[in-house]
């Protein structure tokens, strides 16, 4: 039978850090402003990623069959990473549901060309638009998205987001 | 009410791994933003070993996936291997996208919490004050080193009774 250990641990995070300083309100402040130099990098570097994935993996792409998947989980975790401030758009959820599609491909083997074009267009779109759209336009490209996973490769629900 | 919350992270040693240079630099702004002067950065799983073994770290920022090594299998690690101060120490895994068969590899390997990205200030910032007051045990077994994991009591969901005091009896 295993041996089962616990103990308490007196971190120096809960021993210092809510002791002063500053409040939270001024420490977001404070990370938004840092934020500011990554905002306009951030879209160059998301347009650079959306133009490898579609070279790579998009409809003109002649030698994607030889590409692997993975390189495109890849690009589109990458999209997400760098999202900031596209979240109001939906580029990051798109590109979840493109990291989806891939990850139920792999598992299930199945390699739907028409499934991973139709996330490329509306990550495109998300991204050109996104900010244009209500709430509710949002919702239904990203619904699509999941209805087109889970006809073509498998259930996107069973996937919760992390 | 966190907005009035104070906060002092100028003492605490932050580590940041990811392999994505424009993610790390995102996340090590932030947490200086938050006023931390003392930030380690790594680009790998590999270079964050050397990191852990040759410095007190007080929060460990890692990316879920990296390419060699990932931020799941380098908690494992440490909580088993690191030298001693900073085997325990709160971590936050940030995760672009959680693979299906890498669910209960986050659930399980020691994290305090996983945080979505894109990175949004505000989570991280009630993530850190949530673990400065976290007062759960820690668990050592066999095969799990960590918090505990069962630490949240919520109760019946709201105006339902609690369904098991029908079947118990109080004993004199």
């Amino acid at each position: 039978m295993s041996k089962v250990r616990k103990f308490r641990v007196k971190t120096k995070l809960s021993t210092v850090a809510l002791r002063g300083g500053i409040t939270a309100a001024e420490a977001l402040n404070r990370a938004d402003d840092a934020l500011d130099p990554y905002r306009g990098e951030a879209l160059v570097v998301i347009d650079a990623l959306m133009a490898e994935m579609a070279a790579r993996f998009g409809p003109v792409a002649a030698g994607r069959e030889a590409e692997d998947l993975e390189d495109l989980y890849m690009l589109a975790s990458r999209v997400i990473d760098a999202s900031i401030g596209l979240s109001e758009a939906g580029v990051d959820r798109a590109a979840h549901a493109l990291c989806t599609l891939v990850d139920l491909s792999q598992e299930s083997g199945v390699r739907d060309w028409e499934a991973i074009e139709v996330h490329l267009e509306a990550l495109r779109l998300l991204r050109l638009h996104g900010h244009s759209f209500s709430l509710a336009e949002q919702e239904r490209v990203l619904d699509g998205l999941k209805t087109v996973t889970a006809k073509r490769v498998g259930d996107p629900d069973e996937q919760k987001r992390a | 009410m966190l907005d009035s919350q104070k906060l002092n992270l100028e003492r605490i040693q932050f580590l940041v791994v990811d392999d994505n240079i424009h993610s790390r630099d995102i996340t090590s702004a932030v947490v200086t933003g938050f006023g931390a002067r003392h930030v380690l950065k790594s680009e790998s799983a590999q270079k964050a070993r050397d990191l852990i073994c040759g410095n007190v770290v007080d929060v460990l920022l890692i990316a879920g996936r990296m390419p060699e090594e990932d931020g799941f299998s380098f908690v494992r690690w440490m909580r088993r291997k690191a030298p001693e101060v900073n085997r325990f120490i709160p971590v936050i895994v940030l995760s672009s996208h959680t693979r299906r068969s890498q669910v209960f590899e986050a659930r399980d390997c020691g994290v305090h919490a996983v945080i979505a990205k894109p990175l949004v200030p505000r989570t991280l910032l009630e993530r850190t004050v949530w673990m400065a007051k976290d007062t759960r045990m820690f668990i050592e077994s066999d095969t799990y080193i960590g918090p505990d994991r069962r630490f949240k009591n919520l109760g019946p969901p709201e105006g339902m009774p609690e369904q098991r005091s029908d079947a118990l009896t109080v004993v004199d």
